[in-house]
């Protein structure tokens, strides 16, 4: 068979296919309900990042020192920081949706590589932060010399909870972008792709 | 489907939900078949083609015209499936079915339309990306100068993988002699 054969065959085998009335049905319910969880999630996420702001800055107006005040600060910035970040790399990745497939894997990659850097700056703040904490809640404890109550119990958890949940989700990041970056190098070439070869 | 599409309540402004309502039905049937070559269980495809959608909502409004619409949207849903293919599975490429390398009948003994179709479905999902990529769009009517813009390289580049998506299609689809 010819090269034009082959395609003209194939073409009106391939277009005959298409979804049932009830496929479409189903797709369109699951994207609405998509959409709507996915509005959802983003509402929780920037209501947290609004949360994670306004209790440092709450607890600033009693800070007992310029250590306290500082680091009252330095979370909010650290929290802006990453929301900033996530919501930069969004939308990058919206704008890179629609370009040419070479350009999309290029902006992909490097969004991807950005996450990794990101998620190496963050084990350091993490490191640093549990080092800090750590000693914090020592002396503390030695400090206070008695038991502690019920919400000093629950500030001591709460931060470690905060931090291992970072940990987590930096993990899952890491490993996400690390799979998608070396899928992306196999994507869109071949060995030997040049534009010399037999065409049609 | 368009009472559905079009009874639906979205958040952006009536402009951009009409535009997405009119791509979605336009393009839907197409963008099922494409789900179809990317990934091979039915629960798969149909979280594909929501991430499809999902994609389209939020990039027509970026949608400038420099290119053709059909082109915009091979775009978004191509780049989607790439992404959604690799976050899925480990591997870059995902095995030929064993059902593909049996021996397969001659062009003459395939017995219906519907066996043919599903031949040359699995046979595309088994290309190499690289070659999926131009004979996805090429199925689908696009023109090479389209399938150029689309992917970002030249139309020999497209030329070339076309000639050999098709003798990888030979191979899969019959047993030549």
């Amino acid at each position: 068979m010819t090269e034009t054969t082959d395609w003209t065959r194939w073409r009106g085998s391939w277009q005959t296919r298409g979804p049932t009335p009830e496929e479409l049905t189903t797709a369109v319910t699951r994207f609405h309900r998509a959409k709507r969880r996915a509005g959802i999630l983003l509402a929780i996420e920037w209501a947290i990042v609004g949360l994670a702001v306004v209790f440092p800055v709450m607890a600033m107006r009693h800070a007992a020192n310029a250590a306290e005040a500082a680091l009252g600060i330095g979370a909010i910035v650290i929290v802006l920081g990453v929301a900033g970040f996530r919501a930069r790399n969004r939308r990058a990745e919206r704008h890179a949706l629609g370009t040419s497939g070479r350009e999309f894997e290029d902006a992909v990659r490097s969004l991807r590589q950005a996450e990794l850097r990101f998620v190496r700056f963050l084990w350091l703040v993490l490191g640093v932060e549990g080092v800090f904490a750590a000693a914090w809640w020592y002396g503390g404890m030695k400090v206070h010399h008695s038991p502690l109550s019920a919400i000093a119990v629950g500030m001591l958890w709460l931060p470690l909870l905060i931090v291992a949940i970072t940990l987590g989700w930096s993990i899952r990041l890491r490993n996400t972008a690390t799979r998608e970056i070396s899928a992306s190098s196999l994507q869109t070439r071949t060995p030997g792709d040049t534009d010399t070869e037999t065409m049609i | 489907m368009d009472h559905i599409l079009q009874s639906s309540v979205m958040p952006q402004s009536d402009a951009a939900s009409a535009r997405f309502d009119r791509v979605a039905r336009e393009f839907g049937p197409r963008l099922s078949r494409l789900t179809a070559s990317y990934v091979d269980e039915p629960a798969d495809r149909d979280d594909l083609l929501q991430e499809i959608l999902l994609a389209l909502w939020r990039a027509l409004p970026t949608f400038r015209g420099e290119s053709s619409e059909r082109t915009f949207v091979y775009r978004v849903a191509m780049n989607r499936a790439r992404t959604f293919r690799s976050r899925r599975y480990r591997r870059a490429e995902v095995p030929v079915s064993a059902e593909l390398r049996d021996p397969v009948q001659p062009p003459d003994a395939i017995v219906s339309d519907r066996d043919e179709r599903d031949h040359l479905t699995r046979a595309v999902r088994a290309l190499p990306a690289s070659l999926r990529d131009v004979a996805l769009p090429y199925l689908e009517d696009l023109s090479i100068a389209e399938i150029a813009a689309l992917l970002g390289i030249t139309e020999n580049n497209v030329r070339v993988r076309l000639a050999r998506a098709r003798q990888q299609l030979r191979t899969l689809l019959y047993r030549e002699s």
